[in-house]
């Protein structure tokens, strides 16, 4: 098997390597979407990810490996709860990819065609969204989407359910996952109210340092000349990532808010002007979640701010071809009474 | 799932959402309720959180639906096993009696919108498909949820949700931080956060309750009924419906306030939920109408290029069902089973009433919100909306057995169930159903498209005099604003000098077009044939590659021509050209930037040649240009 590049041997783009850890210890967070040009890492940086999984507990022969831990169980799986037949597996959780061609039957699941001409049953057919449950959603090039199937992907990892009423199969089964989209936006936009569901956004660039560049392509030829003793190299550093994640998603929960923190959040909302609530909760989740991986017992101001741009950008009223981001230069204005 | 939903009762703020659902509740006759709002604004945990306070169920029609399976249609395993031919139940039938909620209800196929809308209508279900006739009552308070950015709504299913209420953000600071608050405390401990809140749930439960109770005694004053009349005719309101709900409305509120009688007050603030959404500005005529619901339809039509086939279902052993007429819209049927006798509202604008006081109805009206219609009306032909495409790209909308070319696309639900009932007779391998050619159906997609609009841009050296420029491409970037939110294609095209120059190959990045057009340089003669020429160019080609495209020149010039591109007149050359582009029946639209004193009306002549819409560039704000593309002026010469 190919070796993937290791997430943390990745020179740079530190926003976007910061959005998607966020989102690795708080599955809340809504997802990330990272925009850029070609050619910046954003495949890299996704794929990575799967080295960063940890291993759960999930129920055996399940296509949706419920996990009976977090509560949230298909039909099949509860009622073996019930009836106190359910069993436990590892299972490692993945980075699922979900390409721009798909079909919407692929993706929402469909009746099974070998059940129903062999055995004249209607069967479910578990699509995308199953394998994506308690995984990684990755849709690169998610501008490219289709409309619908971009309104049902955003739609499920809302709701954290699939409800399938097509074909002859009425059918819900949880679907909590974490979207991670990738996109060029010289080929096409997002509509804004698309925009508004991710619950990250991070626009990365080229790194255009000189000594970060010639570091990226030394990195680069060394993995490509010995993928195996590259990523060996990097072996410690990943682990003590790993290990880092793990504490903070043990330390998530609790993560205390000031009451500050509440008004801070509120008040940056009303001041730019951003449409409904859900930039400030993402705001203040997404705070807590940053504190849990610093390992501060409580989330400050200062890293409210930090995780402002990659929540408040994509959410602001303005001509959708302004270039200036919008966000406030001076916070401490912003949040001065 | 057993999902702990957010308690309807900790919901801050939003006092009329929470209002429009609870009347809807006290009263199911009603008819539901539109919450229009921005993203974000929890329209959609309001609604689902109902549920605690009803015996209604809330049921939810997911996007995804097909129509078979929101009517209802042939068990195919009942009919493998059993050998019989079964009606199963689709959501409407889960949805009698209970609250049937859409979220982004304008996200909701056409094909489904029809059904709805029939159904709301009739209060029953009525099949007549793949050889079954089934019949059942559907009664349902319909709840929408949706942005109106999105998408607009027919003005039949506008009037299907009984209330309508406009959603916005909390602008308080205080209030803010409460949502945020219990919102975290939720999804730190849902149980926890929905059993601190179960006792005030409990109350509102009750009070909805005594309200029900209470409703039942209460008959509205004649007095009531014939103001509420008054309220409607004012308003401008469409449809006899909006008088009764708007009594209903009204009596509810009276009951959930504990009252025995309608006051003026309560009709005043149901009108508030009542009125708006129905609205209408000074009546126009609705050009071409979308074809009338049609719910029993077998099958979607064959493909266009394909000559009408008579289908096998309509051949099918079976007797044909009985032909049946859909009851005509009338109240009566709406409402549950046993609605009270009302009596006809009162006939056209008579009988004033003595104690209604004018200016207060002035202020009543001024206080509606400005005609939401301008923002939920679906107006033209819709077809900048959806369309069936003839592609595998877009949702599976119906299915036919005719599919031309796309033999691969198979609809297996609708093959089984075309299959099941003759699997007695047929002979048996190691399948359980056997399947023959004169069985397969295949699938009709359906998928959003936007129309493809090549701007055509004038940068001649005339262009830079009096700031011709700088409006030309204020102009353009209003427009590109548009095609941002539809998800319009577009292309760009140049012309100066010695002719003309695509600075943008159809694309559906605005943003490149905004940043080409930004930096686009003036000056030299003006080669307006050759701007035209490529314009049609560009479309042609993009017409052969994909043939459902929607296209559209929009043409920027001050008309003085001087560079000819077949002969030696500039301005014939034009005219040629833009005939070119009336013949291929490409809708168009010039804006004339020309403002001289002594005008020489070119640009006008080009656009009366090319059959385009014409206007001056003063005349237009961005507004207005905005509007003129959305009212699909521009689309009308397309037909259908
Ligand atoms: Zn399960």
């Amino acid at each position: 098997m190919e070796r993937i590049y290791p997430f943390t041997a990745i020179v740079g783009q530190e926003q976007m390597k910061l959005a998607l850890i966020l989102n690795l210890i708080n599955p809340a967070l809504g997802g990330v979407l990272i925009r850029g040009e070609k050619g910046t890492a954003k495949s890299t940086a996704v794929r990575g990810l799967t080295e960063l999984l940890e291993e759960v507990q999930v129920s055996e022969g399940c296509p949706f490996h419920c996990r009976p831990d977090r509560g949230e169980l298909c039909a099949d799986c509860r009622e073996k709860q019930e009836k106190g037949t359910l069993r436990t597996v590892p299972y490692t959780r993945r980075v699922v990819e979900l390409p721009v061609s798909s079909t919407e039957d692929r993706v929402v699941g469909s009746l099974s065609m070998e059940q129903a001409i062999k055995k004249g049953e209607k069967v479910f057919e578990p699509g995308l969204l199953a394998q994506a449950n308690g995984n990684i959603l990755y849709v690169d090039e998610v501008n490219l989407l289709d409309d619908h199937i971009v309104d049902v992907l955003l739609d499920s990892a809302a709701m954290g359910v699939n409800t399938v009423e097509r074909e002859g199969v009425s059918y819900s089964h949880p679907a909590r996952f974490v979207l991670v989209g990738t996109m060029n936006p010289e080929e096409g936009d997002l509509r804004p109210q698309l925009l508004d569901r991710f619950g990250l956004v991070v626009e990365i660039r080229g790194e255009q340092d000189i000594s970060l560049r010639s570091e990226l392509i030394r990195r680069r030829l060394a993995y490509e000349a010995d993928p195996e003793g590259f990523c060996r190299s990097w072996e410690p550093e990943q682990a003590a990532l790993r290990e880092k994640v793990r504490l903070a998603q043990a330390k998530l929960g609790e993560v205390t808010i000031p009451d500050s923190l509440y008004r801070d959040a509120a008040r940056i909302g009303v001041a730019l002007q951003v449409d409904g609530h859900r930039s400030d909760i993402t705001l203040l989740k997404a705070a807590c979640t940053l504190a849990a991986f610093e390992g501060t017992g409580e989330a400050s101001r200062e890293q409210l701010i930090r995780v402002a741009p990659m929540v408040l950008t994509h959410r602001m009223r303005r001509m959708p071809f302004d270039t200036a981001t919008g966000l406030p230069e001076d916070w401490e204005s912003v949040l001065h009474d | 799932m057993t999902e702990l939903r957010y308690p309807f009762a900790a919901v801050v703020g939003q006092e009329r959402v929470k209002k429009a659902l609870i009347l809807n509740l006290i009263d199911p006759r009603i008819g539901g309720v539109l919450l229009c709002g921005e993203k974000g604004t929890a329209k959609s945990t309001v609604v689902r959180g109902l549920a605690a306070l009803t015996r209604q169920r809330v049921v939810e029609l997911p996007l995804n639906v097909t129509e078979d399976m929101l009517v209802g249609s042939v068990d195919f395993e009942k009919a493998v096993r059993e050998g019989v031919r079964a009606f199963s139940g689709g959501v409407l039938e889960r949805a009698d009696g209970q609250l049937l909620y859409v979220d982004e209800v304008n996200l909701l196929p056409d094909s489904i919108v029809s059904v709805l809308i029939c159904a709301a209508a009739a209060g029953e279900n009525l099949v007549e498909r793949e050889g079954v006739s089934y019949r059942h009552s559907c009664r349902f308070a319909l709840v929408g949820t949706m942005n109106p950015e999105e998408g607009k709504l027919r003005p039949q299913f506008l009037d299907r949700f009984g209330l309508y209420v406009e959603v916005a953000g909390e602008k308080d600071v205080e209030k803010r931080c409460e949502i945020l608050r219990r919102r975290l405390a939720y999804e730190r401990d849902p149980a926890a956060f929905c059993r601190s809140w179960q006792e005030e749930s409990g109350r509102l439960a009750e009070r909805i309750r005594r309200a029900q109770a209470l409703l039942r005694e209460l008959v509205p004053e004649e007095g009531v009924r014939r103001l509420a009349s008054e309220y409607v005719l004012r308003a401008g309101c469409e449809g006899n419906r909006c008088e009764l709900v708007l009594v209903r409305a009204a009596a509810a509120n009276a009951a959930w306030e504990g009252r025995k009688s309608v006051t003026k007050e309560d009709l005043k603030e149901a009108a508030l939920f009542v009125l708006p959404h129905r609205q209408r500005e000074a009546r126009e005529p609705e050009p071409e109408r979308e074809e009338p619901p049609q719910q029993e339809q077998k099958e979607a039509p064959p493909d266009k290029t394909e000559e009408p086939q008579v289908s096998p279902e309509t051949q099918a052993p079976e007797e044909p069902g009985p032909e049946r007429e859909l009851p005509a819209d009338t109240e009566g049927n709406a409402g549950d089973g046993a609605p009270p006798p009302e009596e006809p509202p009162p006939e056209g604008g008579t009988a004033p009433e003595e104690e209604m006081v004018e200016g207060e109805e002035v202020s009543l009206l001024s206080i509606l919100p400005s005609l939401p219609q301008d923002r939920l009306l679906r107006r033209g032909s819709g077809r900048r909306n959806k369309t069936r495409s003839g592609t595998d790209k877009g949702r599976y909308a119906a299915f036919t057995a005719h599919p031309g070319p796309r033999q691969h696309d198979l609809a297996l639900d609708a093959t089984l169930r075309a299959a099941a009932p003759y699997q007695k007779q047929r002979e048996h391998t190691d399948c359980a159903v056997a399947i023959r050619p004169d069985d397969l159906r295949f699938k009709v997609r359906e998928s959003h498209v936007g129309a493809t609009i090549v701007f055509a841009v004038d940068a001649s050296g005339s262009m830079g005099a009096q700031k011709r420029m700088k409006a030309a491409k204020e102009a353009v970037l209003s427009m590109l604003l548009d095609s941002y939110q539809k998800r319009d294609r577009i292309g760009l095209v140049a012309f100066r000098r010695e002719g003309a120059q695509t600075l943008l190959d159809i694309t559906s990045s605005v943003e490149l077009a905004q940043r080409k057009l930004q930096a686009l340089p003036t000056g030299g003669r003006t080669p307006l044939a050759a701007g035209l020429y490529r314009a049609w160019e560009l479309l042609r080609a993009r017409r052969l590659k994909d043939p459902e495209m929607l296209p559209m020149v929009v043409l920027v010039t001050d008309g003085r021509a001087n560079r000819p591109l077949w002969t030696d007149d500039a301005v014939a050359d034009a005219l040629r050209a833009a005939e070119l582009i009336r013949r291929d029946g490409i809708p168009a639209m010039v804006i004339d930037t020309e403002r001289d004193f002594i005008s020489l009306h070119i640009a006008a002549q080009v656009a009366g040649a090319m059959n385009a819409d014409y206007c001056k560039v003063d005349e237009l704000r961005g507004d207005q240009l905005r509007a003129i593309v959305k009212s699909g002026t521009l689309l009308g010469g397309l037909g259908d």
